[in-house]
């Protein structure tokens, strides 16, 4: 049995580790850089680092655990060193992030264990944290709680408490519950819960240096250390026992502590009870009447009894060890105010998303301009397509490279880093909340408001991101959504053949076109898929000023990954491309196309190659123009027709990687119904769109 | 007994009854949503949107739909 329950745990987390979020911070002590850094993102330790090279390899295992949002990740990256992506908003570690981590002589491991509420087995989340608990039996597990929601907080550790692991409690974000006139004795929380209790500020760094000085001193043994789970009311308690007594005797094989399961079978569990119930009928059968005994006391479900019981515990612990002073409204409230008005709040909703996407534009096209000034300096970009085959590919992987760095590097830096500001300060929340009715109407709820944000970046991340919701139906629906979001990619097509060659006012009434589709093909998708919209529920934490120093990091994270991703294709594709026209094969497609561009788009005959090599990544529909004719586009095509190029390459397919990614995440058959829905979409609108202002011209 | 809906912004309230089955009282526990606690009603966002309630001093967003379902007693 026990041998059951370790594969499954094997299999979630092998799962997670073929994942390549799931990365190991390997720093090498010896070398200058790594040595430099941890000196300056962790003061201490550096006199630690000469001991290291007659160490041998063996870690020390520490796990973070707590609710959502309560700053692991902050922790996390505070201690190793590593990227995590942190936001305000909940539920982003859904996989197991490690690092690694030198300290007092010690190697440490630190896992960042996803955020959730409870152990009970309603989502991924919990199992896998509750078997990785179990199963891999980390050394110690660092509770970490929010300082300002402190009771809601302690219900988790409560159940923590019961797995018997060894613990120490981190109270995080003291600052934020000072601020909301919160004041907590540490001392007390200790002694109720006994279990030492670390305050930190993790953003700023405070207290992480006596949170691993506390648990290097557990692990030490320095305290001695026994845990002991707190006692429930006294009816609910004696048939725990007696039921923890029971599974003892049966000695069975379960890895999970005896009190935990016994909790668990009287909570009726499904998965705990379904690995008891192969190994020995009896102690179900005794569970099952235990439970009905205290359901006959409470008249209420067991599991309910002993859910209140535990709010029971852990309100009577915050109330015990926290102190609320009275407030004035604070500005922050007041700002609260404004933000979800009835009409402040959409026009402040509306100016942040506008906002943030003005800043891209302006900020990127003043970047891009740069860079290609600089690119030119070293060697023109003008296509070249004779000569010998080396210089042809070496020109189209110079004109790849090029087309990168002065494309997508200057739209999508000043994008997340913008994006990472809003998302610290709180105030995506409360765009998501005021959008809320509206997504609705496209069967999702506001928190599905934060991926198609992103989406305006690039659609990878944000359909990533989509795991935020609830289940598969609105996952799919949101990243539906998504692939008509315009990203910077296809920014940079209207950007490139509208604004430039036709004019703004044209470039910006395809934004709104492509929103007004993306409302639209959402609403029909809606109706189409079946099932019911889950509600919203969203905590909306406090504004706060968000850090510099984070929003570098993250920014640099996420665009670290998109060129990985996407620079490699880049380069390759735009050697391939050249060489395939300067060797004639690209005219026999753009012939077979010719009914669908010519006939119903309006457009010249090489507009299929465009759009079908637009399909790798969206900007080679302006690369492969200028691959093919140079910078002076405006003699081949007319205004209409680079409205139409554009409109139609910014809907019909979601690029390579946005398939690739949809693929991991939905499987073919979801991928290939979206990708046809827009193909069809982008037919359809564009043909229309055509005829409608064709006479305009 | 009014739900979230109903009750006025502002005012204080003890929740008194969920409606609805185990998932969906399950995902409002864990926000300590649940029976017997007091919260305060923040707003509710126009067009039919969600509520905001304040509980223990953290602020948490419900759909409306939802809202409806929690039925409390004003104080």
């Amino acid at each position: 049995m026990m041998e059951l329950g370790k594969n499954k745990t094997k299999k979630i987390l092998s799962s997670l580790k073929s994942n390549e979020i799931l990365k190991t911070n390997d720093y090498n002590p010896k070398t200058k850089k790594h040595q430099h850094r941890r000196r300056k993102r962790f003061r201490y330790g550096f006199n630690s680092f000469r001991k290291k090279q007659d160490q041998d390899e063996s870690y020390i295992t520490i796990a973070l655990a707590g609710n959502a949002n309560v700053g692991k990740s902050v922790i996390f990256n505070e201690l190793t060193g590593s990227n995590q992506i942190i936001g305000n908003w909940p539920g982003k570690t859904v996989e197991i992030a490690e690092g690694k981590l030198y300290f007092e002589g010690q190697n440490i491991k630190i896992i960042d264990l996803p955020g959730i509420y409870s152990f009970y087995t309603y989502s991924m989340e919990e199992s896998v944290t509750r078997e990785y608990i179990a199963f891999e039996k980390p050394d110690l597990v660092i509770n970490v709680i929010d300082a300002s929601v402190l009771e809601r907080n302690l219900f988790f550790t409560i159940q923590l408490l019961e797995m018997k692991v060894p613990m120490l409690i981190c109270i995080n974000q003291m600052d934020i519950a000072q601020q909301k006139g919160i004041v907590i004795d540490t001392n007390k929380l200790e002694a109720a819960l006994k279990v030492p209790v670390v305050p930190t500020v993790a953003i700023r760094g405070e207290g992480l240096h006596e949170l691993m000085d506390k648990a290097v001193d557990i692990l030490d043994d320095a305290y001695n250390y026994q845990i002991n789970p707190i006692e429930y009311g006294a009816e609910v308690e004696r048939r725990i026992k007696s039921l923890t007594r029971y599974i003892e005797s049966k000695e069975s094989e379960i890895e999970y502590p005896s009190r935990w399961v016994a909790i668990k079978l009287l909570e009726n569990d499904p998965e705990i009870r379904k690995m008891v119930e192969s190994e020995s009928r009896e102690v179900i059968g005794r569970a099952y009447q235990l439970a009905g005994e205290i359901e006959k006391i409470h008249e209420e479900p067991s599991f309910a009894v002993i859910a209140s019981e535990r709010y029971a515990m852990a309100n009577r612990i915050s109330q015990g060890a926290q102190f609320q002073k009275k407030l004035k409204t604070s500005f922050a409230e007041k700002l609260d105010r404004m933000v979800t008005h009835r009409v402040y709040g959409y026009i402040i909703s509306a100016l942040v998303i506008g906002g943030l996407l003005l800043w891209t534009f302006v900020v990127g096209d003043f970047l891009s301009g740069i860079l290609s000034d600089a690119f030119s300096f070293f060697q023109p970009i003008d296509p070249q397509v004779s000569g010998s085959i080396v210089s042809i590919l070496w020109n189209g992987a110079f004109g790849g490279l090029v087309a990168g760095v002065t494309l997508i590097i200057p739209f999508v830096i000043p994008f997340y880093f913008m994006l990472s500001l809003i998302e610290n300060s709180g105030i995506l929340t409360r765009v998501a909340f005021m959008m809320d009715s509206a997504m609705h109407r496209i069967g999702l709820h506001g928190k599905a408001l934060i991926p198609l944000i992103l989406g305006y970046g690039c659609n990878v991340p944000a359909i990533e991101s989509t795991r935020i919701l609830e289940n598969r139906r609105e996952r799919l629906l949101a990243a539906f959504a998504i692939t008509f979001a315009p990203c910077s990619a296809r920014t940079i097509v209207i950007m490139g053949l509208v604004a430039l060659y036709v004019n703004i006012w044209w470039a910006l009434a395809l934004y709104a076109i492509d929103i007004l589709v993306m409302l639209i093909a959402g609403r029909i998708a809606y109706k189409v898929i079946p099932g019911e919209t889950s509600g919203l529920i969203m905590e909306m934490h406090s504004f706060k000023i968000p850090s510099l120093a984070v929003a570098f990091k993250q920014t640099w994270k996420r665009t670290k990954s998109l060129i990985y991703l996407v620079f490699p294709v880049y380069i390759i594709a735009s050697a391939l491309i050249q060489a395939l026209y300067a060797f004639g094969f690209l005219t026999p497609i753009a012939n077979f196309l010719a009914p669908i561009t010519v006939f119903w788009l309006g457009l010249p005959v090489f507009a299929g190659v465009v759009l079908i090599f637009g399909a790798v990544r969206k900007e080679y529909t302006i690369l492969m123009l200028v691959a093919l004719f140079g910078t002076n586009l405006a003699a081949v095509l007319t205004p209409v027709q680079f409205i139409i190029l554009a409109l139609v390459s910014m809907l019909f397919i979601p690029c390579l990687s946005t398939i690739t990614i949809m693929l991991r995440d939905f499987g073919w058959k979801a991928t290939g119904t979206i990708a046809i829905a827009n193909i069809i979409t982008a037919m359809l609108v564009g043909g229309i769109v055509f005829r409608i202002i064709n006479p305009f011209f | 007994m009014i739900t979230l809906v109903n009750l006025g912004n502002g005012r204080n309230a003890i929740i008194r009854r969920i409606e609805g089955g185990p998932g969906l009282k399950n995902r409002l526990e864990v926000m300590n949503i649940r029976e017997g606690k007091k919260v305060k009603k923040t707003c509710s966002g126009p067009l039919r949107g969600p509520v905001v309630i304040e509980i223990d001093g953290s602020k948490i967003a419900i759909g409306r739909g939802m809202a409806n379902k929690v039925w409390v007693e004003e104080i």
